[in-house]
């Protein structure tokens, strides 16, 4: 389910759409708040929940943080041996997806919610997982969709995490010194946070869930992603079309005809190159 | 078995085995990798199944869930749909693909090229997986790959260069013949980068002066001859576990001499 805001009322904010926005356009604002009933329909249910405050001023917020945070503060694998804890294995169960509002109001700006066990409790422990990352700020617009969806992937950045992440998915691990040293889900969040705010600027609040509890949990918040994900691409489209390009009809065009598996090939050629952009 | 150390010294050492078919490749790759576990100076240990009859995990008594030849299938299917968003979110995930498809094991993590069905060459895939896989290569000490009889399938799938290649022949005069043939690729043809190249001669039951000559006579240097050995064909034929030998079995003791001397005091760079 997703909601359409008529012209007046963009994005639901009372506020006129930005320049070059379509006066009709769906928004997230109503996932903010089914996220926040889900939240209290596990409480309901008797899940253990825990809230951080991680305070709002983004200079200070790495204070006091056990790892390292920035870029290539991690790199290469934790094989499973060197593993504390593992979190979203595809056996486990694992969701993630980003959500905006031009609403900073709707965000508690800098709470960090965990619905189950942390990592400091979970030793040797492969748990399912779920992330939720909930952004605020007037200015955002589908044009910062792509990199709020490729900024909660944080490769390399956090030390002693190891992400590998494919699409509405994380699979991360904890290394045993990280763990060591204190790492859990609040510095997990803190860092997200410090690399939201870093990397996409119009980011004014933001908050996080985390939940670790059941597979199923993790299948609820699951079934909303997939309705989250289809909005997220049509925002991702209309900003390819306002910039004159339209994804759907693009195509790589190429000369040789020699092999009746060139097209085949020059497709995964630019599989090539997106990869290449995404590892910058 | 011991465990696999959380970060050994930063050498790298690119070991390939192969040879012609039949000649015990994949047995004697199974046993240096038992001797390889039980060191600590091989480091994190990256096993590579090159082979797509999957031989190596039976030997290493272990199962694969997904190999890289299933990655390769979905990459040129995507690539087929022509999808835009799908390409863009196949490039994202092709580490966790990857990921997916490494076995960890204790002692070491294995991954299992396996066959691949969709017929053309399809050269970008094999260069975007074997981009993938030197990148993963890179967390590890020691990589060893368990090669087909030519190279032509590692350079193109697995790795553009080896520290070293060790042919394994028989001793048959076809085995000696394909030994040949691999040296002429390695040395003249330059199939694959390669620093050093080495025969070892598998099942072995005397004859070990004229098999010298033989090698000498290919221009390939001996690192060795694995006895003939009973315990190794017991393993075989009940399907027991290669790593499961005995430490006293000779075809072992043979290989871990290899092992110690033209792998890890040679190795490294």
């Amino acid at each position: 389910m997703s909601s359409a805001i008529t012209a007046g009322a963009w994005s639901g904010t009372g506020l006129p759409p930005p320049p070059g926005k379509s006066a009709v356009m769906e928004n997230y604002d109503l996932y903010v708040e089914r996220v926040r009933a889900f939240v209290e329909d596990l409480r309901g249910s008797g899940r253990r929940i825990r809230q951080f405050d991680a305070g709002d001023d983004p200079q200070r917020l790495l204070e006091g943080l056990p790892v390292r945070v920035g870029q290539r503060a991690h790199s290469g694998l934790i094989l499973r041996r060197e593993t504390f804890a593992e979190l979203g294995n595809p056996d486990a169960g694992s969701c993630a997806f980003p959500l905006w509002t031009r609403r900073p109001s709707l965000i508690d700006d800098g709470r960090i919610t965990l619905i189950g066990a942390d990592i400091q409790e979970s030793e040797g422990a492969s748990l399912p997982f779920g992330q939720v990352v909930m952004v605020g700020g007037k200015d955002l617009s589908g044009e910062d969709q792509l990199a709020l969806e490729q900024t909660q992937f944080v490769a390399d950045q956090i030390e002693g995490y190891m992400i590998r992440s494919a699409p509405g998915r994380v699979w991360s691990r904890v290394s045993r010194s990280a763990a060591n040293k204190g790492f859990d889900l609040r510095a997990l969040g803190v860092a997200l946070l410090t690399i939201f705010k870093s990397k996409v600027p119009k980011v004014e609040a933001m908050e996080i869930l985390f939940v670790t509890t059941a597979r199923s949990d993790v299948h609820q918040l699951d079934e909303m992603a997939e309705q989250v994900r289809a909005l997220g691409t049509r925002f991702v489209k209309q900003a390819w079309l306002a910039k004159g390009f339209d994804p759907d009809e693009c195509s790589v065009t190429h000369d040789c005809a020699s092999c009746a598996e060139k097209p085949g090939c020059d497709d995964v050629r630019e599989i090539v190159k997106l990869r290449k952009e995404i590892k910058k | 078995m011991s465990e696999m150390p959380e970060s050994g010294a930063k050498v790298s050492r690119l070991v390939a085995v192969c040879g012609k078919g039949g000649v015990g490749k994949t047995a004697f790759t199974a046993m240096t990798s038992k001797v390889l576990m039980q060191t600590d100076r091989a480091g994190r240990l990256l096993l590579i199944d090159a082979d797509p009859a999957l031989g190596l995990p039976l030997a290493l008594g272990t199962e694969v869930k997904r190999t890289m030849g299933e990655v390769r299938e979905e990459i040129i299917a995507t690539a087929r749909r022509g999808e835009q968003e799908e390409k863009s979110r196949l490039a994202e995930q092709l580490d966790y693909m990857v990921l997916e498809a490494l076995t960890e094991l204790d002692g070491f993590a294995l991954l299992a090229m396996g066959r691949t069905e969709t017929k053309g060459c399809y050269c970008p895939v094999n260069s975007l997986l074997r981009g993938t896989i030197e990148t993963l290569a890179e967390s590890f000490d020691t990589i060893l790959i368990d090669g087909e009889a030519g190279l032509e399938q590692i350079n193109r799938q697995v790795m553009r260069g080896l520290d070293l290649l060790l042919v394994v022949s028989d001793a048959t005069a076809r085995g000696i013949r394909t030994a040949a043939t691999v040296e002429k690729m390695v040395r003249r043809e330059k199939v694959i980068q390669c620093e050093r190249v080495g025969l070892v001669f598998n099942r072995v039951n005397g004859n070990e002066d004229l098999l010298r000559r033989s090698a000498e006579e290919i221009g390939l240097e001996v690192f060795g001859f694995v006895p003939q050995d009973e315990e190794i064909a017991r393993h075989d034929l009940l399907g027991k576990p290669l790593t499961q030998l005995p430490s006293g079995s000779p075809g072992l003791s043979a290989v871990r001499e290899i092992v110690e001397t033209r792998i890890l005091d040679e190795g490294g760079a």
